[in-house]
């Protein structure tokens, strides 16, 4: 087998300026919070927050100006870049993060803003009730800058390679260059992204207040449950998530924001240009509609069983709820951790094939993603019937996307690696958390959740876990987001590095 | 789409196949037939004379609608084997039943089922006193089930979109199903009746040894041989190899289960003294690898959680269990009850070689190592793909047993499909395990043992568990053994059948 190429220092210039065009913009991110925290007077945590902004744009910016370059950048460069992308923007949150004093150790902040920027959810916070709104306001934009970044990723750089699902949704005829690629796609995203921002956040603030909330805290808890929903996020300002508000109307109002955060982006962009059948008719859409639908009526006839909920009205409220955060793979929860306990075996169960399931590619939503799923159900009907069907006949397989098109066994092969190195990391996952002493129920629950980006929790990930399963947990949050294609890419990267040949 | 309509003809090609399996497995019930008349079990020798002319009648009956040999298709050729590992089990169950031994009809079929897909998962009770002659018959199915499945995998599941034994035989093949599968049986015999000779000698004279008489060491040595080699995992003691208490004999056993292990054409490599292509293999590669790793894990495991005091014991006990999992044979030297003290991480690793299986073309169940080793290959290409600069052509390749190929992407597609499919089934059948109130860990172990043929229990699937429990792990054993796509074409032969009965119905009215 031929070696790879070592990379020489033109490559390692580009990625570098890349990155620090990333940091430069996660110190951008910062600006709102800050001003938010000035305006509430919460001077502390502005001040840790201007520490972090400052140290991404000194760092940023040295790292552009040092390797800045003319240089093209290509597929590979794209994948390593947004491998390390994922790893270094965490960086200065969690410093912001770590000043505020709210959390136990710098790895404890650095592991939430990687649950942030994966758009996970889970959460290492030690009170997160009474963390300034600054600082609410900074986590939660971690989703927004994840889920959008992820967004234009799949779309764009991870399209190529093993994982061609996200081919699937750009047209064929493609650049050869990155950044015009990336720079359309962007303004696409953005554009339908604020159409749901303004009228989400609105419906939501009018949702609040009308529940008895006061009208500024109103709002943030409107950006913040905005932001967390329609980037299939889960963070909240209060540790009971949604169950704080008590409020069967908003929890009704997140379930459309969840569903539109996990419906893909040029599905968002037919509807947008009102060809409703086209969109309606992908295969893609229709494998979300069934598997949430069945597995949904599962984790409520499994609390049926279970007798958790005495009132039919409660049980219905609580299991859908539940079920489609966790098949967006939000992870906003009506549910205490400890309360699953209470759940049986079976509702759980079903949860956990949610959750790892996923939903659309190409939306913020995480897991295998439903589309995998459909194709490979279409390829074994295609194995049955060529087994049936006389030698001489071509049995092919179509699907609908846009148009309808072929099945073909790379796109195949893609799907089922995947979806298998998913399941590989969920189930490998829980090992650890086994030896560490949780139940091996408990121990699937949150490592899947952390794999499929989810969120939910029963209570065993929190700040007193041993170091080990806080690294793995991130682990499983980056190469989950990333869908393994770009994670192994890096690993090569750094294997080139060290013993791969001159070009 | 629809495929084409099966037609009379082809029902008759079916059925009168099927008839020479009847046939074959009333051949099958000779020798049992001949020990329990030698040692005077006449009401089991009855039972047995009553189910071997059944099955002859049967096959005689079904024989007359027969269509000549040539005719049969390799479509065709899927839907007789997976019916075939359906029909066949009725025959051993019968007398199993009638012996008085199985609680319920669906314990003796799941028995039979066990028997002829190499698992060993044994619902009879009363095991220690079963008759000899039965004890016979029910290793026997081993035997058949096992060498039949690797004749069919590499004749009649390679032609299919199987995929990954296509990697194991040749290409230049013969369009004609029947003289194919002979040639390949031949062989498979010669090598199979090679090591029936010398390990059943071998077994029988280490139990000599350890003091058992000479009519019970030559029935145990000759069942363990078949129940070794062919993966199986029934024994004639429900204690199963702890019975023994002889580490001789579980070391015998071991060389004999990794022997089943291997894939039939590396046999036949080694049978040609070829070793330096055998070991270059990526299958056998890979076996070694995942067994290995996985091994020393369970013993790690094992010394960790204080399972056993001993360093001797515990090394006999992990090693010996490690084998019996990864060949997917299932003889046990710890009771059921005894995995309780085995902490949390040993029996996740007993699932784990358990779920990933052996080689390919051998009576091993489970994913099998080449479609794991295949998957690691295709994950490796993909980073190099991606990291190389655009106009570069970057392939995976494997080493099977004679040359290097390229893997390319439909048998990959085929592999991984498969492999998913088995995945799907443990889960599957673990969600059921839990609906019945089992312990998701219980539940899981015992599901992927039955998917994967391997037969070791942890006390799940008893004569007191649920008929839809038994159900299930009959249907698994079926599906794993027959790894899924000759199942899915008898169910859409068979949904073809009746939509062209249905149709022909609609004509007649019209």
């Amino acid at each position: 087998m031929t070696r790879l190429v070592r990379p020489d220092a033109t490559d390692r210039r580009i990625v570098g300026a890349y990155l620090g065009r990333v940091l430069l913009g996660v110190a951008l991110l910062h600006l709102p919070a800050i001003g938010m925290a000035l305006v509430l007077g919460e001077v502390d945590d502005a001040a840790a927050m201007a520490v972090g902004a400052l140290a991404a744009t000194v760092v940023g910016r040295a790292a552009t100006l040092r390797w800045s370059t003319e240089e093209a950048l290509d597929w590979a460069h794209g994948l390593v870049t947004v491998a390390l992308a994922w790893l270094v923007a965490p960086l200065p949150i969690s410093l912001s993060f770590v000043l505020s004093g709210h959390f136990g150790s710098y790895l404890d902040a650095y592991f939430e803003a990687v649950s942030g920027l994966t758009t996970s959810g889970l959460t290492m916070l030690l009170d997160l009730d009474h963390l300034g709104s600054g600082m609410q306001l900074l986590r939660h934009l971690t989703h927004f800058a994840g889920g959008q970044g992820i967004i234009l990723v799949v779309l764009t750089v991870l399209s190529v390679g093993g994982g061609q699902i996200g081919t699937l949704f750009v047209g064929e005829g493609r650049d050869e260059r990155i950044v015009p690629s990336v720079i359309r796609t962007a303004r696409l995203i953005y554009v339908i992204f604020t159409a749901w921002a303004l009228v989400g956040t609105a419906v939501l603030w009018g949702v609040l207040v009308q529940s008895g909330m006061g009208r500024g805290s109103s709002l943030l808890h409107g950006i913040a449950l905005f932001l967390a929903a329609f980037d299939t996020g889960g963070f909240s300002v209060h540790s009971t998530s949604v169950a704080y508000y008590h409020s069967g109307l908003l929890e009704l109002t997140l379930v459309p924001v969840m569903l539109a955060g996990a419906v893909s982006f040029p599905l968002h962009w037919d509807l947008w240009q009102r060809r409703v059948r086209s969109a309606t008719q992908q295969l893609d859409l229709r494998m979300l509609a069934t598997t949430t639908t069945v597995l949904t009526l599962l984790v409520l006839v499994g609390l049926g069983v279970a007798g958790t909920y005495a009132d039919a009205g409660a049980l219905t409220r609580k299991g859908v709820f539940t079920a489609l955060s966790a098949a967006t793979n939000t992870g906003f929860s009506v549910v205490a951790g400890s309360t699953y306990d209470t759940w049986g075996q079976l509702a759980p169960g079903a949860l956990v094939a949610i959750m790892i399931l996923g939903s659309m590619a190409g939306s913020t939503a995480g897991g295998i993603k439903t589309i995998r799923i459909a194709l490979i159900a279409k390829s074994i009907l295609r194995d049955v019937r060529k087994a049936l069907a006389p030698p001489s006949s071509v049995v092919v397989a179509t699907y609908r996307t846009r148009r309808t098109r072929i099945v073909t066994d790379e796109q195949v092969r893609g799907a089922v690696v995947i979806t298998l190195l998913y399941l590989v990391t969920a189930v490998g996952g829980s090992l650890l958390h086994v030896f560490h002493g949780t139940s091996i129920e408990q121990a699937l629950f949150e490592s899947t959740s952390a794999t499929a980006n989810v969120g939910l929790s029963t209570g065993a990930i929190n700040p007193g876990n041993h170091w080990s399963v806080k690294v793995l947990t991130m682990f499983q949050m980056w190469a989950g987001r990333l869908e393994f294609l770009a994670v192994f890419a890096l690993f090569g990267y750094a294997v080139a590095v060290v013993r791969g040949r001159r070009a | 789409m629809r495929a084409l309509r099966p037609d009379a003809d082809e029902l008759r090609v079916v059925v009168g196949v099927l008839g020479r399996m009847f046939e074959a497995t009333a051949g099958l019930h000779v020798p049992a037939l001949v020990v329990a008349v030698a040692v005077g079990e006449l009401r089991d020798a009855s039972a047995l004379l009553l189910s071997a002319t059944l099955a002859l009648l049967a096959g005689r009956a079904a024989r007359r609608l027969r269509a000549p040999d040539d005719e049969l298709r390799w479509s065709t050729g899927m839907v007789v084997v997976a019916s075939t590992w359906l029909l066949v089990p009725v025959f051993v169950a019968l007398p199993l039943w009638l012996s008085g031994h199985a609680a319920a009809p669906i314990d003796a079929y799941f028995d039979a089922m066990s028997g002829f897909t190499t698992s060993g998962l044994s619902l009879l009770q009363d095991l220690d006193h079963l008759g000899a002659g039965l004890q016979v018959l029910r290793h026997l199915t081993h035997f058949a089930g096992g060498q039949g499945i690797v004749i069919v995998v590499l004749t009649v599941l390679a032609r299919g979109a199987g995929g990954a034994s296509t990697l194991l035989v040749g290409e230049g093949r013969d369009e004609r199903v029947v003289p194919n599968v002979l040639r390949t049986a031949r062989l498979i015999y010669l090598i199979a009746g090679a090591w029936a000779v010398v390990g059943s000698s071998v077994l029988v004279v280490t139990l000599l040894g350890s003091g058992l008489t000479p009519w019970r060491a030559l029935l145990h040595g000759t069942t363990l041989f078949m129940a070794a080699f062919d993966t199986g995992g029934f024994s004639i003691m429900s204690s199963s190899v702890a019975y023994y208490h002889s580490a001789a004999v579980e070391a015998v056993l071991v060389v004999l289960m990794v022997a089943g292990a291997l894939s039939f054409p590396l046999h036949w490599l080694l049978w040609q003294r070829r070793v330096g292509d055998a070991t270059r293999s990526l299958d056998l590669r890979t076996f070694a690898t995942t067994t290995g790793l996985l091994g020393t894990l369970l013993v790690v495991g094992l010394a960790v959680h204080g399972t056993y005091a001993d360093a001797g014991a515990l090394a006999r006990k992990g090693v010996f269990t490690a084998v019996s999992a990864a060949t997917g044979t299932g003889f046990t030297v710890v009771a059921p009850q005894a995995w309780g003290t085995w902490g949390q991480l040993g029996p996740a690793v007993v699932v784990a070689l358990m779920g990933i299986g052996a080689m390919a073309g051998s009576t091993a169940g489970g994913v099998k190592t080449l479609r794991v080793g295949l998957l690691a290959k295709s994950v490796l290409a993909d980073v190099r793909r991606a990291l190389a600069p655009t106009s570069q052509v970057v392939v995976a390749t494997h080493r099977s047993l004679r040359r290097t190929s390229i893997v390319d992407d439909g048998q990959a597609r085929s592999a991984f499909v498969v492999t998913l499919l088995f995945l799907g089934c443990y889960l599957a059948g673990a969600l059921v395990g839990v609906f019945e109130g089992a312990s998701i860990e219980a539940a899981l172990f015992e599901s992927v043992s039955a998917s994967a043929n391997v037969g070791l229990t942890i006390g799940v699937l008893v004569p007191e568990a649920s008929t839809l429990l038994k159900a299930v792990a009959v249907v698994q054993m079926w599906l794993g053994r027959l790894e899924f796509l000759a199942a899915f074409a008898l169910v859409g032969w068979v949904w073809q059948l009746g939509a062209a009965g249905a149709s022909d119905v609609r004509t007649r009215l019209a």
